[in-house]
């Protein structure tokens, strides 16, 4: 399962719950990054344990620049009981930033036309033959009129 | 109620008895409740005693913790099946710890040579 640092994930675990009064327990999703675990509380409901996950990158001081597997655990406890529900491994992908800075626009911005080139049908085709010298194409355009 | 700087890490010793089971087969970890969230730091077990240490917090988490903001914190104690707080608490946040120093003046040192 992939999380995504910066977003918000919801998780939800099939659950079959039996012999203890659900109001007596307690869920917490446990996640292991670089030797502290974070638990996020869970709800728990007869047939359903969700888990509402903020943004990593909201709460966990380390940064994550690459992909990053991450033990996760669900635990339940209750009174005076521990169970260890699910175990598996999370990867967490960056976020995808891009920043845009301002780029100083010097001068006033001025647009001056010079001149304009009119550009003919028969420009476009000396230019696809490759044709540049201007005595050339005079030539062939004389030709054409004739 | 305990004190904790945002840029200094505090160690906590408890005491304890523990019969019936080997300080092998239990783990424990203090919790630090905050914005819902729990940080929870692993303790070493020793034969008679837990010693938690709990890291400058604001190298732990992303979350703005204002100077005098209180949190719940407990310490659990897990073993083979079982579950136990022994102890809860609170803690409040201080003022950081910080050391300024300005140097006032530079003087280079004279030495003066004289001839015999």
């Amino acid at each position: 399962m992939e999380l995504v640092s910066n977003k918000p994930h919801d998780l939800t675990f099939e659950s079959e719950i039996t012999g203890v009064d659900i109001s007596q327990l307690r869920g917490f999703l446990r996640l292991l990054i670089d030797g502290i675990e974070y638990g996020i509380p869970a709800t728990i409901r007869k047939n359903s344990i969700t888990v509402s996950i903020p943004a990593l990158e909201s709460f966990v001081k380390q940064p994550f620049e690459s992909r990053t597997e991450i033990l996760a655990k669900l635990e339940i406890t209750g009174p005076d009981f521990y169970l260890n529900a699910w175990e598996d491994t999370l990867v967490v992908k960056p976020a995808v930033k891009a920043r845009v800075a301002p780029v100083t626009i010097q001068g006033s911005g001025k647009v001056v036309v010079k001149g304009l080139k009119k550009t003919t049908d028969i420009d476009k085709q000396f230019e696809r033959a490759g044709i540049t010298d201007p005595r050339v194409k005079e030539l062939i355009k004389k030709k054409m009129k004739k | 109620m305990i004190n904790v700087y945002l840029n200094r890490g505090e160690t906590l010793v408890f005491d304890y008895e523990l019969s019936g089971l080997s300080p092998d087969v239990i783990s424990a970890r203090i919790c630090i409740e905050i914005e819902g969230v729990d940080f929870c730091f692993p303790a070493v077990v020793t034969q008679n005693q837990i010693i938690a240490s709990i890291p400058a917090l604001n190298r732990v988490t992303n979350y703005e913790l204002p100077v005098g903001a209180t949190f719940n914190i407990r310490l659990e104690v897990i073993g083979s099946g079982f579950y136990l707080v022994p102890w809860r608490d609170n803690i409040i946040v201080n003022q950081p710890i910080q050391v300024k120093s300005v140097q006032l003046d530079r003087k280079s040192p004279r030495i003066a040579i004289k001839p015999r």
